[in-house]
């Protein structure tokens, strides 16, 4: 079988899977969110937490539950990481510097997983489970929360600005969802070949009489939330390149899909939470019009780049892993970094110029095709707002999305979190390449040297976590400054989300009209696309040429 | 002394975030032209009338 056919027949049945998921798992969510009744187990847990879950929260006190959930979490997590050596399973292994506890710290609350440490190197048992594994449940947990009070403050009407508990949503996603699914999901992986143990270094003589040190742990515990909500951080230091993290090409396919099935997923449960499954698929058919696009692009640049090496290989073979292939690596760079994953199955940094730019571009848009678990959601109904907006120009209506009237305060806040990422992101890039720390760890000089720098930033301002292989990012300088652009990337478009949602319910629901923009056609799926590239995209458009795209031409 | 900047560090973030939150809605509960949402429907009664006094 061809490459390419063997690229179309994956990609199909990814879609096939896909297709056939949604839309159960998108009722199940919608239920989630919108049930009245809790489970036992989950009343055991507000007793825990000392919280009143039927409270309905005006958006800044759940805006605040979110803030202070997560600055415990930073701080527990900070303190696990210094106190490594202190800790049972720690494998000998020395606490985290400040500055990279720091980082890991802020990186694995804002679900951006980060990882400026090799784990089989640096994290023993203890604080991959309980610190960073744990994270990586609720940072996940905390962004779905988000994108469903975003959803009911759309579909309420004169509520006060109450668009739900964030106790409630957090505690239901992590048992209802996350816990039965990672367990499964597990089990299944460790069928495949997937590592889960509690050894620490394994030495053995292999049959050419060389002696290996292999690493065991609790890998494939820790694999399936690392891709089912988004996270992205590895166990070994190779990501999802390395055997006992990603076995074969089934589990490939499997990461990749689990990557993509919540996020779409989540677009499924708006429309059912809203009373308009339409809408819902309309932002999941935008969402699903971008990826492919991000897919074809990246599969395209890698399989027919030109130069002789590449020639001879039949594609950019270079920082892939065999066991996968051009198509498979492809496939997964560019779900992994249009979803706020970040987790890798080949060398970003030897992607092509044009793969690489790709790469970053998914990124760009604001984690929106499909994007984060909820971050995916919410971005991507912040853009319809502006799409809503401009076409309410266009033909001098006042806008409205949903029957909601898109007035001056809400296109500010719209406009505030559409800046937000790109100042984060461009403001660190020129702090970066000014401080003589910022250029010390690079590898490469000119355009290849800026694009090193251009994807860490914007890795971190986007919550995505991957990184190109060529910066040491384990300074003081990085380990703060990128610590720093994850945490506000992720916090600060999460409050003017839920200050809109806030809005929305404390408006009414007009009734649509004959003026009003159908938001349910394909032409508003068009339009959306459009500003998600247009608007969102460009503002990048200058770093870019000076970096991937000068890298391409050269 | 490195922990101490970092707590710090973080603290202030979170703080600055949380009082940004404030803020807008602050602005938000402003009345404005275009809110709605903003003017006072309940009714009130003598005895409002007498605490507002």
């Amino acid at each position: 079988m061809s490459p390419v056919v063997a690229a179309i027949l994956q990609i199909l049945l990814l879609v096939a899977a896909l297709g056939v998921t949604i839309p159960f798992l998108g009722r199940y969510l919608a239920w989630i969110f919108t049930s009245r009744r809790h489970l036992a187990v989950e009343r055991v847990a507000y007793r825990v937490l000392r919280v009143d879950a039927d409270a309905d929260q005006h958006w800044k006190s759940y805006a605040m539950s979110a803030l202070g959930f997560s600055l415990a979490g930073v701080l527990l997590l900070y303190a696990i990481e210094r106190l490594q050596s202190h800790l049972p399973l720690s494998l000998g292994f020395a606490g985290f510097p400040a500055a990279g506890a720091f980082n890991t710290a802020v990186s694995f609350v804002t679900n951006t997983n980060w990882q400026w440490y090799s784990g089989e190197s640096a994290a023993g048992h203890t604080l991959q489970m309980a610190g960073l594994t744990v994270q990586m449940f609720l940072s996940g947990a905390v962004g779905m929360g988000v994108a469903a009070a975003f959803a009911r403050g759309m579909a309420r009407s004169r509520r006060g600005g109450r668009v739900g508990n964030f106790w409630a949503d957090l505690v239901r996603v992590v048992l209802r969802l996350a816990l039965p699914v990672s367990t499964v999901g597990a089990v299944v992986f460790v069928a495949f070949g997937m590592v889960q143990n509690f050894h620490g270094d394994w030495a053995m003589t292999t049959l050419g009489d060389a002696h290996q040190v292999l690493t065991g742990g609790p890998v494939a515990s820790q694999e399936l939330i690392k891709e089912l909500f988004n996270n992205g951080g590895g166990f070994y230091n190779a990501n999802s390149a390395h055997p006992f993290e990603n076995p074969d090409s089934f589990t490939n396919l499997m990461e990749v899909y689990l990557e993509l099935v919540i996020p779409f997923a989540m677009a499924w449960a708006f429309g059912l939470i809203v009373r308009d499954r339409r809408q819902g698929g309309a932002i999941l058919a935008t969402m699903g019009s971008l990826w492919a696009l991000g897919v074809g692009l990246l599969t395209w640049a890698e399989m027919s780049h030109v130069g002789q090496a590449v020639k001879l290989a039949g594609s950019a073979m270079e920082g892939k892993e065999t066991r996968f292939g051009t198509a498979a690596s492809a496939l997964f760079a560019a779900s992994t970094t249009s979803t706020s994953t970040g987790a890798v199955d080949a060398m970003h940094d030897s992607l092509t110029a044009p793969g690489g730019g790709i790469a970053m571009f998914d990124m760009m848009l604001g984690e929106v095709s499909p994007g984060g678990v909820g971050s995916g959601l919410y971005g991507m109904l912040m853009l319809a707002v502006v799409t809503v907006f401009l076409c309410g120009l266009m033909v001098g209506r006042t806008p409205e999305y949903l029957g909601k009237k898109i007035g001056q305060r809400e296109i500010v806040l719209v406009a505030l979190y559409i800046l937000a990422t790109p100042m984060l992101v461009l403001v660190g890039l020129a702090i970066a390449i000014r401080a003589p720390a910022g250029l010390a760890g690079l590898e490469a000089s000119g355009p290849h040297g800026l694009s090193e720098i251009l994807y860490a930033v914007t890795s971190a301002g986007n919550n995505n976590g991957s990184a190109f292989g060529g910066l040491t990012a384990g300074t003081t300088f990085w380990n703060t400054l990128l610590g720093l652009i994850m945490l506000f990337g992720r916090f600060l478009p999460m409050v003017l989300v839920l200050a809109l949602a806030g809005r929305f319910a404390t408006t009414r629901v007009l009734p649509a009209g004959a003026g009003t923009l159908p938001t349910h056609k394909p032409l508003f799926v068009i339009l959306l696309v459009g500003v998600a590239v247009v608007v969102v995209g460009l503002t990048y458009v200058p770093a870019l040429t000076l970096g991937p795209i000068v890298e391409s031409l050269s | 002394m490195a922990d101490l900047i970092y707590l710090l560090i973080t603290l202030a973030s979170f703080a600055l975030l949380a009082l940004l939150a404030g803020a807008i809605d602050r602005r938000l509960h402003d009345p404005g032209e275009d809110d709605e949402s903003s003017v006072d429907t309940t009714t009130r009664t003598s005895a409002d009338e007498a605490v507002t006094r």
